[in-house]
């Protein structure tokens, strides 16, 4: 069986890690660099880094994170964020990222996932499905990190992507991101059944349980998972730069209520013990 | 601590695989310079992507004979992922592309169905390699007590037209495929060393640290 992966996602801004609620208010957690250096050693299977203001703003600043992040840790890097063009995804590669996971540019030219895939392989581009359930039940596509709707349905996004030759969706639930209740299930399963690429899944985790959720009710070949790895991670936040963002929450020394904190390892193990094949030799 | 040369021909990552060649200590250039090419003593050809672009690119460099002479001079040559199937005869992908003919064989795609299941194409992620008889006495695998994990990223596989080159073999979902060659001095992996964790370290850190 091969064995499913987690990918712990570290949202950056500025030099921090942070996280953010249904992608609106964010709090530092702290020095992205130590925190990738503890998941590597602590099993994670990949790490995905997201510039959450690219977009935006239209800058990129995440690069040297990458860059220095990459020397210290030899899993595969996926970065997110702002890549417009196969120029940016260039420099993304050549910054020591392995694969680049792109939403706004794709959906606003689908060539241009054709045309990354040609230059730099199916296995190098990642789409990002950002999907937003409407009140009426219907999945659309969001792009902006969920602040303007594509008017394009999710379903057969879903299935274009692939079509169009992407290597791989990254799915969230822009309803449950953040909040820790819990996977959009009926979503993943749509989704994953609808193409026959592998698909991580991303937003809403709050338990391990909502993680085995995943794996045993769906065909998904890896999380995301942001809350309950960082939580748990958060006493790395000593040497952290205070020059951007929110640090109350860290000062408060508040825990998030609907989180069960764990790290990589200990949810591997109750993954195994729960059926779902995990690698457990680092 | 002899020298190795990555060849850059515009494809793939091979930033992360000079990352991690430096992290084992070895002296490492990244280069598309035949010159520096043909006098080096190890070549490490890696690469990402399409068998077609990354066969023309070669061709636009002036690369392939270079490649092709150091090989046939018995000097070690390390191929991974698209590079592995590189030195094959040919690949069936978008049609029938001609490699550089190192290794007889093919390359082939997976196939859509396993046992009756959906194969999700590309086979993204940590799988284990199966060393047989030759393996467990190959080079690359020393140190490694148990049968390590290794990452994954590809949609093709290389199929030798020899089985007796094969070092390991893994398993997607029951399809077994070549997961690492040796043909004398020309070792071969499918999967990604760079990024393989401490035990992807250790192999390269084997096969290009002298051991052959």
């Amino acid at each position: 069986m091969m064995p499913v992966r987690i990918i712990p996602r570290l949202d950056i801004k500025g030099p921090n890690l942070v996280k953010g609620i249904h992608l609106e208010g964010l709090r530092v957690l702290g020095d992205p660099i130590e925190f990738a250096r503890y998941y590597y050693e602590n099993g994670a299977d990949e790490l995905l880094y997201s510039d959450i203001v690219a977009s935006l703003y239209q800058r990129n600043n995440i690069l040297d994170l990458v860059t220095e992040t990459s020397r210290r840790v030899f899993i595969p890097i996926t970065v997110a964020g702002g890549l417009r063009t196969i120029e940016d995804i260039k420099k993304a590669l050549r910054a020591g990222a392995d694969k680049v996971c792109i939403n706004t540019a794709a959906i606003n030219n689908p060539d241009f996932v054709t045309q990354a895939v040609k230059v730099f392989g199916a296995s190098t581009i990642v789409v990002a499905l950002e999907v937003l359930r409407l009140p009426d039940g219907s999945l659309m596509a969001y792009t902006e990190n969920g602040r303007q709707s594509s008017g394009v349905e999710a379903i057969s996004w879903a299935k274009r992507v692939e079509d169009l030759g992407a290597g791989e969706i990254l799915l969230t639930s822009i309803n449950m991101e953040g909040t820790g209740g819990g996977y959009d299930m009926d979503l993943v399963r749509r989704v994953v059944s609808a193409v026959s690429i592998p698909v991580i899944v991303h937003g809403g985790a709050g338990t391990p349980e909502h993680v085995r959720e995943v794996f045993s009710t769906s065909d998904a070949s890896a999380v995301a998972v942001a809350s309950i790895f960082h939580y748990h991670t958060k006493n790395l936040s000593a040497g952290i730069n205070p020059i951007e963002g929110n640090l109350d929450f860290l000062k408060s020394g508040k825990r998030y209520s609907k989180i069960t904190e764990t790290s990589v390892v200990d949810l591997k193990q109750y993954l195994e013990k729960q059926g779902v094949a995990c690698r457990l030799v680092i | 601590m002899r020298r190795v040369i990555i060849v850059d021909y515009n494809l793939g990552n091979i930033f992360s695989l000079k990352n991690a060649c430096e992290r084992v200590g070895l002296d490492v250039t990244v280069s598309a310079d035949p010159v520096k090419i043909r006098g080096c003593h190890q070549l490490v050809l890696p690469g990402v992507g399409a068998f077609g672009v990354a066969v023309e690119n070669l061709k636009q460099l002036d690369l392939i004979d270079p490649v092709i002479e150091h090989a046939k001079q018995g000097k070690p040559l390390v191929g991974i992922c698209l590079g592995l199937q590189l030195l094959f005869s040919r690949s069936e992908e978008f049609g029938n592309n001609l490699g550089l003919d190192l290794i007889p064989g093919v390359v082939k795609r997976f196939p859509d169905v396993q046992d009756g299941e959906k194969l999700r194409i590309p086979h993204v992620g940590w799988n284990v390699l199966n060393r047989n008889a030759s393996g467990s006495s190959d080079p690359l695998f020393f140190h490694l007590n148990e049968d390590p994990y290794a990452y994954f990223v590809h949609s093709y596989y290389v199929e030798p037209i020899d089985p007796s080159i094969i070092t390991a073999v893994t398993e997607y979902h029951g399809f077994r495929f070549c997961a690492a060659i040796r043909k004398d001095n020309i070792v071969g992996m499918q999967f990604h060393p760079e990024k393989s964790g401490p035990k992807g370290l250790k192999m390269l850190a084997n096969i290009l640290n002298g051991v052959w």
